[in-house]
């Protein structure tokens, strides 16, 4: 599955970075969207670990936006963690901060860190980083643009199924999948009307009229006739942009066209083969008394 | 498979408290050793060391070589984190239903590798 990244993706790494200081990743910076997902690779255990994100504020100064309660980060592998709610700017940069422990640190061959005593993330600190320009060190983040809070009609229109949703953060484009089967990417809405879903059909049933059983009609009804919505699809919606294109919404929905109310018309034929059958005007329910039949 | 409560993890953010889950890998499940490590346990003191600019310790060498010397310890690291935010009168029999419920969901993910995976897109 494509993922939008911010960081460098955590490795078992030959150096370390200490505690007691807020560190900032300068390699692959963040687009707009909301990271739900981020790992860590750290040396010896971190205790007190926050995960943020940050955008300059001038040449050495850095202002942490967002940030999330980690906690203690175990050593050895690579700790991912999901359910977060980091939202990015444009060109943000993912940091943190430990009070105990040591993170995984490589010297060379990224676009460097920025380094300031202290916690910088709960304080939304601006003060003066040090940086330099070819190290990084074990921390990423990550998410696949979704839309959320897809919703199909079930039966709402006889002519469409109306589906809606939630925006994906920095989307620009979507395209509702009905059944797996892309219907065309749309522009930066939250609606779309699927005329071609599949339409109801009626069941036709049987005519019956009464043999002689009164003398002043004709009794007519109908059995074993139906009114079938159409197919009930399932509908997901994925999100694009210029430069990326998501994943399908993890919950779709299903939806249907309805086919209305079944309405009756009775037809007589002028003598007793089945042809050349004329509208009986008032006869438009389905139990019908047809007095104007001949005696 | 077995989950845990991970309290360094937990706040309360307004009316909302976060909840940090750990899952973990029993000997029978999947690729149960990659999150088996033999960890060094450093003093809660840190490095005792001089630090470097960066925070970066001033000798890289000296700095392995007490990583070296700490003790070990064979234990199994979490093969996954998840954070539940849930209003603050969340009940802990609540919660606990929720991890159920995750736990089999992370395994799979884990099992098919879609846990781990990183996919660079052209942010």
């Amino acid at each position: 599955m494509p993922q939008i990244d911010v960081g460098i993706v955590p490795v078992d790494m030959d150096s370390a970075l200490v505690a007691g200081n807020t560190l900032v990743n300068k390699t692959n910076a963040a687009p707009v969207g909301t990271f739900d997902k981020v790992q860590i690779w750290a040396k010896t255990d971190l205790g007190g670990c926050l995960v943020g994100l940050f955008e300059a504020q001038g040449s050495d100064n850095y202002n942490c936006h967002d940030h999330e309660t980690i906690g203690t980060v175990t050593a050895g592998s690579v700790q991912t963690f999901t359910g977060m709610s980091l939202v990015s700017k444009l060109g943000s940069y993912i940091g943190t901060y430990f009070a105990t422990g040591t993170l995984e640190h490589d010297t060379t061959g990224h676009s460097g860190i920025l380094w300031v005593a202290g916690d910088q993330l709960t304080d939304h600190g601006i003060d003066g980083y040090s940086k330099d320009y070819v190290s990084g060190f074990s921390l990423y983040g990550s998410f696949s643009p979704r839309p959320t809070d897809v919703a199909a009609t079930n039966g709402d229109h006889t002519d469409k199924v109306v589906v809606t949703w939630t925006k994906a953060v920095g989307a620009t484009g979507y395209q509702v999948y009905r059944d797996s089967v892309g219907l065309g990417w749309l522009g930066d809405v939250a609606t779309y009307d699927d005329e071609d879903a599949d339409a109801g059909d009626i069941t036709a049933g049987s005519a019956v009229a009464s043999d002689g059983a009164h003398t002043e009609h004709v009794l007519l009804g109908v059995t074993g006739e139906a009114a079938n919505n159409g197919t009930t699809h399932t509908y997901v919606v994925r999100a694009k942009a210029a430069t990326w294109e998501g994943d399908d919404s993890l919950v779709g929905d299903t939806g249907y066209r309805s086919i209305g109310a079944l309405t009756y018309q009775w037809l007589r034929s002028e003598a007793d083969l089945d042809e050349s059958f004329a509208t009986i005007v008032a006869g438009t329910i389905e139990a019908y008394e047809d007095t104007g039949a001949p005696v | 498979m077995r989950w845990a409560i991970e309290e360094s993890g937990c706040c309360v953010k307004g009316d909302m408290k976060q909840v940090r889950l750990c899952f973990y890998l029993e000997p029978a499940d999947d690729r149960y050793s990659k999150h088996r490590v033999n960890a060094p346990i450093a003093p809660k003191t840190g490095y005792p060391g001089k630090k470097g600019q960066h925070g970066k310790p001033e000798s890289e060498t000296d700095f392995l070589s007490w990583v070296d010397a700490l003790p070990h310890k064979w234990r199994v690291n979490p093969f996954h984190n998840h954070f539940l935010q849930v209003p603050v009168r969340t009940s802990n029999k609540a919660i606990a239903a929720m991890a159920d419920e995750l736990l089999p969901q992370f395994y799979r993910q884990w099992k098919s590798g879609e846990l781990e995976e990183v996919k660079h897109a052209t942010n």
